[in-house]
């Protein structure tokens, strides 16, 4: 599983690059498709009654250090996430990378098996060692077009700051702990000032990974300046890494820290929805205000990750994989937009399909990220009652952008009576229709993904 | 039978569906079934009506259908509560869904989305009437919110500004949504429970913070129904095709309210204090649209601040308290309110979507069927029956809540008068060029007029007594409406027009004569409200004298004679108004 982007990588690596040509893209976009349908068959098979106790252990790469990697539900779930919106950014990237294809397929399969490494990873400096690694073939499919050298160099330095403040939290917790293992560093108890350097710097670190406000700067450039399959990995994918970080660090390793220092961040989270909100009301370009409806969005989900009960935690994971979700099928529909000229394309067609994925951005009743939203709000109403006023206001800013820009993308009065209406390409087609299924059959049967979801968290959650 | 509401929950989504899918051809063939399965839904929920006495009225059994959200306590579910309440509910939204898809298969050019769109709304209404929890009312409201938008959207190829006005209800409409899910959370915080049934059986009494979380739903339920301060939503929603507005702003989507209010009823009414608030808001505000329906001149406009006006009189009587008659008021109210819109609807489709009534006038001549119809819904708006029952409603309440309703209902028969005046009497003002065209081959549109009224008949007739036994005495009255239906028919088959004439103070005599007789000294103290009105004069200072008369004979047989003495005198009046 692990190692199937890796072997494709080389693959491509083989092959030889003809002119004009997208034989590399089309053989990465078979191997993510075969990784995709290997993480459903882990979704489905995984005997869940014994996978409880994480017996399942695959044995590790290579390294001196004792990995380990075990799948749970959660992960599972993660991973195939990951490898379906890489699939979707393969099938997007076939007709806009237009050079350099055999780089850009290597580069993202590597990226997805360094992804899986870290969601599946129950070892501390496998974990580092996966969040510094993501960030070179991120850089790499930034800068891909030549256009966006200056801001990946940006991304770049943003986010290398960051890595430092992790490297010194985990130099730390291994000097103080002596083991990399995430639940032997779970049983020991540190000091009081020892927590609070371990906190902020991991915070600060983990908040450079998830742009939370004052380090944000990096993410609106990137997202606008990017080619689109870029964007879909970059919002949906390695935002979600961040929020990962999150997830294990307080919910599973230091899970006493939860109610502790939950006040601080989810008050940082809370800035962080409104600010998106009200930055996004003011953008003109579709990806840009995207960017900034994401910031707001991971807002949401640490709320959700710092509720501080197994319901809120699980429903921050659904939020998380929804929200990726959503975010990808935006830029697709962006892409389709900018591709064929608003006039051209086929509008009503279009506007109802990808309806419900601009409706999931204003987190509408049966799209995927209603279920999400709600179930972080009313699990965490009770502990912190303004910060989830806080968010709901910020859903009623949403129609201010997102719903905006819906409007007016989809109903303009066409006084030119353009007449001649180009269809869309039919693996657009697919993709949207796939997308937008998705988003609506996920709410509809939320309740099975929130069950399967909780049997890994709850393990991992012994609150107060 | 038992599940009906699923069964035409399930057959609306199915139909707005189906028509979204002929989009991508075979339109006319799509179109036909998903009619067909929108009229399955209303015939379903007509049947159900039968099992309205043999559940209990308000305790009705609950089904869950899905799992929405769930939290260490307690599941928040997605289910149907089968009471008297959701039933009617649902047999108002299912049958007048149907109505106005058929009204638009001949009204609009494409009807498709239009038959998506309403569909879909009915189904979010069905929800939120037959909803068991909060969370579900909120997603209802989200839902209608959203729909409402799209067929106020419906015409944005063609009129420039409909975009922007659009979007500007649905600002105010999602604030409104907003504040409601503000109230539920806050709910929550203190009982401990989205449940509405829990909710009402909880306690909260003493908690200083619980006053404000019901203003805080009564503000979201007066954005909903267009009450004072937010009449405007209303009137910039007519931008709307007429069979949308029709069934949307005139009967469904602004009575959401009420259903919120009866749901959390046990709970709002705890504190008098905001008992007697809201209730004057609403009464203020009724009033107050009422008064401004007769500057207006936009047919359609006139209607919608009637619409603010009557909500905002149901929503009084459920603050009140009394849940059937409330129901009754909304049953009655929507199917009229509907048949009127129709009526403008058949008018301006004959004068190709002319809505002034300046440029109108004379129209008898042109559309015959249209005036008799017209003159039938607008007998049925100001009728008998609403206003015995929810006058009774406000019998115990203190005087000046009945000044308030005596002057609104006066009014109200004040502008109904004046569009059937200015629309169907006096000179012809049409434009010339114009004038030549109009004519009434319509049959589709008045078929759904005459479905429209009879359904309302009979369902005066047959349901009302079932709820509650003080509705039940008024059947006099229900038999007087019958006579005066065939009457009118008559007069319909052997067009004839002194017959229509005749038969319109006649039911204004009934009007007046029955609850002026009941409630004579109260009435007295409406003299000096309202007198400066143009047609108010002439028409008040006749009611009035009426009045005095009828209130002063004591016995029967003078009665008569006075009454008919009085319809004389109406005729006249009427006659000198045009």
């Amino acid at each position: 599983m692990l190692l199937a982007p890796l072997i494709g990588a080389l693959t491509i690596l083989v092959i030889e690059e003809q002119a004009n040509k997208k034989n590399s893209l089309y053989v990465a976009l078979w191997i993510s498709c075969f990784v995709f349908f290997c993480s459903l068959l882990i979704i489905f098979g995984i005997d869940v009654p014994i996978n409880l106790h994480n017996t399942k252990y695959l044995a590790g790469i290579t390294s001196s250090f004792n990995n380990y990697f075990s799948i749970t539900t959660l992960t599972a779930f993660l991973t195939s996430f990951t490898a379906s919106l890489v699939l979707a950014s393969f099938l997007v990237s076939i007709d806009e990378i237009t050079y350099n294809r055999k780089i850009f397929s290597i580069l993202v399969l590597l990226l997805e098996s360094i992804c899986i490494a870290i969601f599946t990873t129950t070892n501390i400096v496998v974990f580092y060692i996966g969040f510094e690694a993501i960030l070179i073939p991120m850089f790499l499919i930034i800068g891909i077009n030549g256009r966006s050298f200056v801001v990946a160099r940006k991304f770049f330095i943003c986010l290398l700051i960051g890595s430092l403040f992790l490297l010194f939290s985990v130099i730390y917790i291994l000097s103080v702990t002596s083991t990399a293992d995430f639940s032997a560093i779970s049983n020991y108890s540190f000091s009081n000032k020892q927590q609070i350097i371990l906190f902020i710097s991991i915070f600060v670190g983990l908040a450079f990974k998830t742009a939370l406000f004052p380090f944000h700067i990096w993410l609106p450039d990137t997202h606008t300046l990017s080619p689109t399959s870029a964007s879909i990995i970059l919002s949906g994918i390695f935002l979600k890494v961040g929020c990962y970080g999150f997830l294990v660090f307080f919910c599973n390793v230091f899970c006493s820290w939860n109610h502790k220092y939950g006040m601080i961040v989810c008050t940082a989270a809370a800035i962080n929805v409104l600010y998106g909100c009200y930055s996004a009301c003011i953008q003109e370009s579709l990806k840009r205000m995207i960017a900034y409806m994401s910031i707001s969005h991971i807002g949401v989900i640490l709320i959700g990750v710092f509720s501080n009960n197994v319901y809120g935690v699980s429903s921050a994971v659904f939020q998380m994989v929804s929200h990726g979700i959503t975010s990808c099928g935006l830029f697709v529909v962006e892409y389709i937009i900018k591709k064929y000229k608003k006039d051209n394309v086929n509008v009503r067609k279009l506007c109802i399909l990808s309806a419900p994925i601009f409706l999931s951005g204003i987190s509408f009743p049966f799209t995927s990220n209603f279920i999400g939203e709600f179930g972080i709000l009313i699990n965490t109403f009770n502990t912190y009652p303004l910060h989830c006023i806080a968010i709901i206001f910020s859903e009623f800013l949403c129609i201010f952008h997102i719903f905006k820009k819906f409007k007016d993308t989809f109903f303009y009065s066409n006084d030119t009576a353009n007449t001649k209406e180009v269809n869309m390409s039919r693996i657009e087609l697919r993709l949207i229709e796939f997308i937008s299924s998705i988003i609506v059959l996920g709410s509809l049967f939320s309740h099975e993904v929130i069950l399967y979801i909780k049997l890994c968290t709850k393990d991992w959650i012994i609150f107060r | 039978m038992n599940n009906f509401i699923e069964i035409s929950f399930i057959l609306l989504i199915l139909s707005a569906i189906l028509t979204r899918f002929s989009l991508f051809g075979r339109m006319r063939f799509f179109i036909y079934v998903s009619l067909c399965f929108t009229f399955i839904a209303a015939v379903v929920s007509v049947i159900s009506l039968q099992n309205l006495q043999l559940v209990d009225p308000w305790l009705g059994k609950y089904h869950c259908l899905m799992n929405l959200i769930q939290t260490e306590m307690y599941n928040i579910e997605l289910g149907f509560k089968y009471d008297a309440l959701s039933m009617i509910g649902v047999f108002c939204v299912s049958v007048l869904c149907f109505l106005s898809c058929l009204y638009s298969v001949k009204y609009l050019k494409s009807c498709k989305e239009f038959i998506a769109y309403s569909n879909g709304f009915a189904a979010s209404m069905i929800m939120l009437i037959a909803s068991n929890n909060l969370i579900q009312i909120y997603i209802g409201l989200e839902l209608i919110t959203f729909f409402s938008y799209l067929l106020i959207n419906y015409y944005y190829k063609s009129i420039n500004d409909v975009k922007n006005i659009a979007f500007k209800v649905f600002t105010i409409q999602k604030f409104g949504d907003i504040f409601f899910i503000c109230a539920a959370f806050l709910v929550e915080y203190y009982c401990g429970s989205f449940d509405i049934q829990r909710i009402n059986s909880f306690s909260i009494y003493g908690i200083n913070g619980h006053d404000i979380v019901f203003l805080i739903i009564l503000v979201s339920v007066a954005i909903k129904s267009s009450q004072i301060g937010f009449t405007w939503w209303l009137q910039d929603a007519m931008v709307a095709p007429t069979p949308a507005s029709a069934f949307l702003h005139a009967a469904t989507l602004v009575s959401s309210g009420m259903f919120i209010i009866c749901r959390l009823l046990s709970v709002l009414s705890i504190s008098s204090s905001i008992v007697y608030i809201s209730t004057f808001y609403f009464l203020f505000s009724s009033f107050y649209s009422a008064l401004l329906a007769l500057k207006e001149y936009n047919l359609k406009k006139i209607l919608a601040y009637s619409t603010s006006s009557k909500i905002g009189l149901l929503l009084a009587i459920c603050m009140l308290g009394s849940i059937e008659h409330a129901l009754v008021y909304f049953s009655v109210h929507a199917f009229s309110k509907f048949a009127l819109f129709i009526c403008v609807g058949n008018i301006s489709y004959a004068l190709s979507h002319e809505q002034d009534i300046r440029n109108m006038g004379g129209l008898i001549v042109n559309l015959p069927k249209t005036y008799i119809l017209t003159v039938i819904a607008s007998l049925m708006f100001i009728g008998v029956v609403p206003n015995i029952i929810s006058h009774s409603a406000f019998h115990e309440s203190n005087i000046l809540v009945n000044i308030f309703v005596y002057c609104i209902s006066f009014i109200t028969s004040i502008y109904i008068i004046r569009i059937i005046a200015n629309v169907f009497h006096g000179e012809h003002r049409v434009a010339e060029r114009s004038s030549a065209y109009i004519s009434e081959n319509n049959n589709l549109l008045t078929f759904v007029l005459i479905v429209c009224i009879i359904t309302n008949l009979i369902f005066r007739v047959f349901i009302f007594g079932k709820l509650n036994p003080s509705i039940r005495d008024t059947t006099l009255e229900y038999c007087m409406d019958i006579f005066l239906f065939i009457v009118c028919i008559l007069a319909y088959k052997h067009i004839n027009f002194k017959h229509i004439k005749i038969a319109m103070p006649i039911k204004l005599y009934i009007d007046f004569n029955t609850y002026i007789d009941k409630l004579r000294k109260r009435f007295l103290a409406a003299e000096n409200t309202l007198e400066n009105t143009t047609y108010c004069k002439t028409y008040y200072m006749l009611v009035r004298s009426g009045c005095f008369l009828l209130t002063n004979m004591r016995l029967e047989s003078y009665r008569l004679i006075i009454g008919c003495l009085f319809v004389v005198v109406l005729l006249l009046n009427l006659i000198g108004v045009l």
